[in-house]
């Protein structure tokens, strides 16, 4: 047992002189990969409506509780995360989410809906919430001359957890489908055992660098001092008390909130607004999530040129504008311009996703980074409830006031817009952090490292 | 060989869950589903 435990510590993880930092992402790809399940998980709403007799609605509960702990975990865990290390960290993250699927399974089986809520929202939420930032917070320090392309692969593993995530479980459920059986709580195990060996195969490969280590010249894309943190590094506690903190939570949000805007309702909006099948609107929500994979990767690696603050600016101003003449496809009955527009939308919702670590590191510096990005995703979990539940409100009352169901989704676009130009205003007030903030606790730290 | 055969565990899955996305998002540029539909 000590034996494991001492393989487990980050003193374990550091990486021998000359390592191959590429074999890193990988690490975070695979971790990430596997709790990108959670946006996949709509697709056993029927299933386990039909297995437990209870109305999807509260099925859906699983899915917001999970996104709930997953911020919450993710806050209260970052400084456990970082004294503990990565390995450490992936582990618990796959027994707990891992483990969730599976008495989740169990729930199934047992028909007990409590069991599913706090199996997969409490257990596989926690679960989450590490695994998000572990491999983050890790490449952040692998890649300081290209953080915003380093972390946007790995957050693009979590986008492509949904792409896996949704035809595997369906797959599974057709394979075990018996009549009487929708097969949810098999496919639940069989998820289960092949996420466990593919987290655990991360938490094998991943590295930490050790101390004071910064790429040889060879190695650097570009100059370190383009992007380096203008902060020493700043710890979590004192992070949390800056105006900076604040403002890129209320981005986050907003970003966050705007894109769901169209993710959360891109099916029905589809049909809603052009008349077309369901395959068409599944064809629909296909390319979105393909926009964002892309964007997590494509848009945080030209932050790492541009600069964190102008790309953020360009998210705000071109998905505000983008969305402003959505109606005008609408009224037009543009489809092509339709689709080309919310793909460029979602593109840009995955990229401030992504490139949010690398903004934190620019300012923060990368001492405690995972700790304070998991506090930062508190601001994911509140859009995630939040954001849905407006847009839904919003749409429910203008059909509800007689505007026909093409038109109403007009004032959703319109909300968004304003989320976006919330957005783009606390963007601009972003500024350095000023020198007080370094703590005895931060300088500590980087003495040690 | 060592990085090449690791980046292939991830990204093989990672790229049949692109090509069953883009599977799926086929009908929409489809001209014979957009006759039929429209």
């Amino acid at each position: 047992m000590p034996q494991i435990q001492n393989l487990l510590n980050r003193e374990a993880t550091v990486a021998p002189p000359g390592f191959n930092r590429w074999l890193v992402p990988p690490a975070a790809i695979s971790v990430h990969m596997c709790i990108g399940q959670v946006y996949a998980f709509s697709v056993f709403n029927k299933p386990l409506s039909v297995e437990l007799g209870v109305p999807v609605s509260r099925v859906q509960w699983a899915w917001m509780i999970a996104l709930v702990m997953l911020g919450l975990s993710a806050a209260c865990f970052g400084k456990w995360v970082e004294r503990s290390g990565p390995r450490k960290t992936m582990v618990v993250s796959s027994v707990l989410f891992c483990g969730g699927l599976a008495l989740t399974a169990l729930g199934v089986h047992l028909q007990q809906l409590w069991l599913v809520l706090a199996a997969y929202g409490v257990i596989g939420g926690v679960g989450l919430g590490l695994g998000y930032i572990a491999p983050v917070s890790t490449l952040v320090k692998w890649f300081p001359d290209r953080p915003g392309m380093a972390t946007g692969l790995a957050i693009m593993g979590f986008g492509g957890g949904a792409l896996i995530g949704s035809p595997l479980a369906q797959e599974l459920m057709s394979l075990f489908a018996r009549p009487g059986n929708t097969g949810a709580a098999e496919a639940l195990v069989t998820i289960a055992a092949i996420y466990t060996c593919y987290m655990l195969f991360g938490a094998w490969i991943v590295k930490v660098p050790q101390p004071g280590w910064i790429p040889d010249r060879s190695m650097q894309h570009t100059a370190l001092s383009a992007n380096q943190p203008a902060a020493v590094g700043i710890s979590v506690d004192d992070a949390f008390r800056t105006p900076q903190f604040w403002l890129l939570w209320i981005v986050l949000c907003m970003n966050v909130s705007a894109g769901i805007g169209i993710l959360g309702r891109a099916a029905d909006m589809c049909q809603d607004i052009f008349g077309v099948s369901d395959a068409v609107a599944a064809g629909f929500t296909g390319l979105l999530s393909i926009a964002n994979l892309c964007g997590r990767f494509v848009w945080s690696s030209i932050s790492d040129i541009t600069g964190r603050r102008l790309v953020y600016s360009v998210y705000f101003l071109l998905g505000g504008c983008l969305y402003a003449l959505l109606p005008f496809a609408q009224e037009n009955q543009n489809r092509t311009l339709f689709v080309v527009l919310t793909t460029i939308i979602i593109s840009m919702y995955g990229g401030g996703f992504a490139t949010i670590p690398a903004y934190l590191r620019d300012l923060f510096g990368s001492l405690q980074v995972g700790a304070i990005h998991g506090r930062l995703i508190t601001a994911w979990s509140v859009a995630a409830v939040i954001g849905p539940l407006l847009v839904n409100s919003l749409y429910d009352s203008r059909v509800a006031a007689g505007i026909p169901e093409n038109l109403a989704y007009n004032e959703t676009f319109h909300l968004m817009c304003g989320f976006l130009a919330v957005g783009f205003i606390a963007n601009l007030l972003v500024r350095p952090v000023a020198p007080k903030h370094t703590s005895d606790e931060a300088e500590k730290g980087k003495n040690k490292a | 060989m060592k990085a090449t055969c690791i980046w292939l565990i991830v990204l093989i899955p990672l790229a049949w869950g692109v090509s069953r996305s883009i599977e799926k998002s086929r009908p929409l540029f489809s001209r014979t589903v957009d006759a039929t539909n429209d």
